[in-house]
């Protein structure tokens, strides 16, 4: 039998498991109500399926049968309807089997009341031996030869299919291809179809029983026969040829046309459904089709598998069935979908999935992505493993459905389809991205550094739980569990979660969709005028807002993954697109880096003994709130030139500065030009140069660095007494920027456990001081 | 643009009947495994590997193709940019090694001029199955005018040697080329050598040279 859990049954058991959970669902589903079985189908096997495997789905064969219209669902007489079917198979199989002298192959039946039972008329033509031109047995030859190569290919089919490796079915299989092909010779056989057939197959065998003996009707016994898999499936993948047959079509005389130029070339039907794709891109997410476009990898070279397989190689066999469940029925799409063209949309809604790793500057690193897009997600061992086991995901089970029912998550592709379908326009590109962040934890943004695979930083392992190609190797599961749900949105999340589960495009998505638009519109800058990218966000603001994401999904001191050195930051937004904007990330920077190596001396001077016994002279906790409030400045200043904050608190800054200036009494002299810098863009941070020498930073220190000394030096100057004074709490009176303290525990830190004590002590004494900054 | 881990990126394609070890000569070659269940390439597949040669990492990206041969569909896209090509053939098979004249003539319609061949015949190991002499394939070669290697990727006999002797073909071809292209180098070959090791640039000023359409690597 097909892939059971190894759970020690013999096989009789097995099988008996299988045939009742199938006849029980028979009872529930069809017995006596025979009108909307699809919605019924799917409703009932997305309750169920988290608690068994969602290859063996029972009665999903009649799910595919009336989808594919091989069974018309309103009409009560199934078992009439395919034994009509079944005759027909049968008599048509005979035809293109039967050889010249009326021999079949080795197990098919014949059937006496064939007319023509091939006698040969004449000897001298119809002899395997004649050289007559009308000699019947040449064509025999030939299709014998069709017939063994199909024969290779099935046996290369689905190989970890343990059914399919049986030698009489693989030869059914074969025989099945064989009568289709020769019936269908405008399409003929091609590479691919076997795998499509081999699932039909599979799910029509899974869902066999065998006839009660005891003389009592048995409608499904009758309609799922064991006896007639290879019938249905055949009728099955007739239904389904009819619907993707452009996928295969291809003018078999390509190769001797060629010589002539006047006739235009031909072009196969595929292609042009993949320019159609190509195009579609363009007008969802222009930035990913540019980019596409500019690393010169056409849309044929992966889309011609995807699209010809229906997404098998994609994703691992069960998530494949259940993206077809809601395809071949066209579950809340459009009425007539007779070429399937949600195919397409699907293969958009796939490119947008996994648009961080086709984001990449190395053609081949993309090129390996679109071969193989499952692993956006999880590594293929277990990838196999899932679709492999018929294991209970009940630990990733949650109250409200189970989210690990699917690592790949596909009938969201389809519900996203459905709307970029609906609305091809880069909003709904936008919408679908934002959904995937939410959904299934995908960064919105590529990762920073995306060349870098060896990252040995401490803070390497959180970094994994996001960036999805680094998932793999952590072996951090990517798909949605509760607690990846950013802290309030988890009751929306979870209310897309429920109608995608549903397959229903109903409102709630685009509630989400709404909300988060609403978002991203309110991040917008007003100085970002620019109209390139039709609206879609470019990289830089997807960071930031990726960024913002992060960090309202951790809350506070857990290693933020962006921020390293200034190096890897410019790195990481290569296409960032204003010129100012780069150098304000670049100035961020040095500030990081600036206040990096502030807080090192600081560190380092409150980490001497006896810090937390020693009651502080009032001199010393008055200096260490004023360390903390101008730090709290600057990493205000750092946050909005990196676009961390969206906004510059102007009046939050002023009021920290006149503390400042009243408690230093004078000695600092660059408070004026950076409270008087209204607009973040040109806000005068002039001490970058120091820092970076301070920091030892490789950024590139912008060119109006060389300024007068100011804010930052002043307190590198005073933050450095020759005496360090013990360490105490902060005056309460003078705020200490808890939040901006987050920052800094996220930089990887080698001095970390002393920093943190510090770190914590200044949060508790923050925690009555508000935080005029608004940085919290 | 960031700092690549190569100095040569090179891209070689696999041709040849359905079935003749194509994808297990790349899953050998790539990632030294072999599996008797191979399935049927669609369409088209694609690893990378990246080689020392003469001091000189060489990226290698390849291009697998389905064997079928309807499934020429993708032809011109798939060909374009290629530098050298793999022409395989199945040793037990003979209809297979027929084959190869079509591909061949595929590769001269569709192919950049001047690309490197390889003729390999695969499933040397199954020496009781033998279909085509070893001396009816070297044949072929040199009227084709091509080399021939015979590998088993089962075995994993003869699978480096094969791509390597093609990418260092495809190498000196480029350092040849790029000679052409330099207007008047001084030092000749070797500085051409030079040049085209010190990175990506070269490599497309070297595909622009072959007449390589698109420059896509």
């Amino acid at each position: 039998m097909t892939v059971l859990s190894s759970s020690g049954e013999t096989l009789p058991q097995r099988i008996a498991r299988r045939e009742a959970a199938v006849r029980s669902q028979w009872n529930a589903l069809v017995k006596g109500q025979h009108g909307d079985f699809q919605q019924r189908w799917l409703a009932s096997a997305q309750a169920s399926s988290s608690s068994s495997s969602s290859i063996h789905t029972p009665l999903r064969s009649l799910h595919y049968a009336t989808s594919l219209a091989t069974i018309d669902p309103s009409s009560s007489t199934w078992a009439s309807q395919l034994k009509e079917k079944r005759n027909d198979y049968a008599r048509k199989r005979r035809k293109v089997l039967r050889a010249p002298d009326g021999t079949l192959p080795e197990g098919i039946e014949d059937d006496p009341a064939d007319e023509q039972q091939g006698r040969p008329a004449d000897w001298t033509v119809n002899n395997p031996l004649s050289l007559d031109e009308q000699n019947p047995w040449a064509l025999h030859r030939a299709s014998m030869e069709l017939l063994q190569t199909i024969e290779t290919d099935v046996s290369r089919c689905l190989p970890e299919v343990a059914s399919l490796r049986d030698i009489s079915i693989q030869r059914s299989l074969a025989h099945l291809l064989f009568v289709w092909s020769s019936l269908n010779p405008r399409i003929g056989y091609r590479q691919g179809m076997h795998e499509l057939a081999g699932v039909l197959w599979i799910v029509r065998e899974s869902d066999s029983l065998t006839r009660s003996n005891n003389g009592q009707s048995d409608p499904a016994g009758e309609v799922l026969d064991e006896r007639y898999v290879e019938h249905d499936a055949y009728a099955m993948f007739n239904g389904l040829m009819t619907r993707i047959e452009e996928f295969y079509q291809w003018q078999a005389a390509e190769t001797n046309s060629t010589g002539s130029n006047t006739a235009p070339p031909y072009q196969p039907p595929i292609l042009q459904r993949c320019a159609n794709v190509s195009s579609s891109l363009k007008r969802c997410d222009p930035l990913l089709a540019a980019h596409l476009f500019s690393l010169g990898i056409e849309s044929q070279l992966y889309l011609l598998r995807w699209m010809r397989l229906l997404f098998l190689r994609e994703f691992s066999l069960g998530a494949t069935l259940e993206l077809w469940d809601v395809i071949l029925s066209q579950h809340g799409g459009p009425q007539q979908d007779s070429r399937l063209e949600a195919v397409d949309w699907i293969c958009i809604a796939l490119l947008l999935r996994m648009r961080n790793r086709l984001l990449v500057e190395d053609q081949g690193e993309a090129f390996q992505a679109l071969l193989h897009p499952s692993q956006t997600e999880q590594s293929d061992e277990e990838d196999k493993a899932e679709a492999h086991t018929a294991t209970a995901s009940s630990s990733r089970s949650s109250p409200s459905r189970a989210p690990g029912r699917s690592h790949h998550h596909t009938p969201l592709l389809y519900t996203q389809s459905l709307a970029l379908r609906a609305n091809p326009n880069p909003q709904t590109g936008v919408q679908c991205v934002f959904q995937n962040a939410e959904l299934l934890g995908i960064p919105i943004a590529p990762p920073p550094i995306s060349s870098e695979r060896s990252d040995t930083s401490p803070n390497a392992r959180v970094k994994s739980a996001t960036l999805p190609h680094a998932a793999r190797k952590a072996r951090v599961p990517l798909p949605l569990t509760p607690d990846m749900i950013p802290e309030g949105l988890s009751e929306l999340a979870r209310n897309v979660y429920t109608s995608y589960a549903s397959a229903r495009p109903d409102s709630a998505f685009f509630a989400t969709a709404q909300r988060l638009a609403t978002a991203y519109g309110a991040g917008k800058r007003a100085d970002d005028s620019r109209g390139d990218g039709g609206g879609f966000p470019e990289r830089s603001r997807l960071d930031d807002l990726e960024r913002r994401r992060r960090e309202g999904e951790r809350g506070g001191g857990i290693v933020q993954a962006q921020q390293q050195s200034g190096d890897e930051a410019s790195k990481g937004t290569p296409t960032a697109p204003v010129a100012v904007r780069d150098r304000d990330g670049k100035m961020g920077e040095a500030l990081a880096a600036v206040i990096s190596a502030l807080e090192k001396d600081w560190q380092g001077e409150q980490s001497l003994p006896s810090q937390e016994a020693t009651p502080a002279s009032p001199a010393a906790s008055q200096k260490q709130a004023r360390y903390f409030s101008a730090l709290a400045t600057l990493k205000h200043i750092r946050d909005v030139l990196t676009g961390r904050e969206a906004g510059f608190d102007e009046a939050g800054m002023k009021a920290t500065l006149a503390a400042l200036q009243e408690s230093n009494a004078g000695e600092i002299d660059g408070t004026v030009t950076l409270s008087s810098k209204t607009d973040s863009k040109s806000a005068n941070v002039s001490s970058t140069s120091p820092a970076s020498r301070l920091a030892e930073s490789p950024a590139e220190p912008p060119s109006e660095a060389h300024t007068e000394p100011s804010l930052v030096q002043q307190h590198v100057s005073t933050s450095r007494p020759r005496n360090p004074p013990p360490a105490k709490a902060p005056s309460p009176t003078l705020p200490a920027p808890a939040k901006s303290e987050d920052h800094t525990a996220r930089r990887p830190s080698t001095h970390g456990q002393a920093q943190a004590a510090v770190l914590q002590d200044s949060q508790r004494s923050a925690a009555g001081g508000g935080d005029p900054l608004g940085v919290l | 643009m960031p700092n690549p881990h190569y100095d040569l990126l090179l891209k070689l394609l696999l041709i040849g009947d359905s079935g003749v070890g194509k994808s297990c000569l790349l899953l050998r070659f790539c990632d030294d495994a072999w599996t008797p269940s191979f399935i049927t390439t669609i369409g088209i597949d694609f690893k990378i590997r990246t080689i020392e040669l003469d001091g000189k990492r060489i990226k290698l990206q390849i291009w697998d193709t389905a064997g079928q041969e309807r499934f020429r569909t993708i032809t011109t896209a798939y060909y374009r940019g290629a530098m050298g090509i793999l022409l395989v053939f199945d040793t037990t098979d003979e209809r297979s090694f027929q084959n190869i004249r079509t591909w061949h003539s595929n590769i001269e319609q569709h192919a950049s001029e001047g690309v490197s061949r390889l003729l390999v015949g695969n499933k040397s190991d199954w020496t009781e199955k033998r279909a085509v002499s070893r001396e009816e394939a070297q044949a072929l070669a040199d009227e084709l005018g091509i080399r021939y290697v015979e590998t088993s990727a089962k075995n994993n006999d003869q699978v480096d040697d094969a791509f390597f002797s093609l990418a260092r073909e495809v190498k000196a071809k480029l350092a040849e080329s790029g000679v052409a292209g330099a207007a008047g180098g001084a030092g000749g070959s070797a500085a051409a050598g030079s040049t085209g090791a010190s990175g990506g640039n070269v490599n497309v000023g070297a595909q622009g040279n072959t007449k390589a359409a698109g420059g896509c690597c």
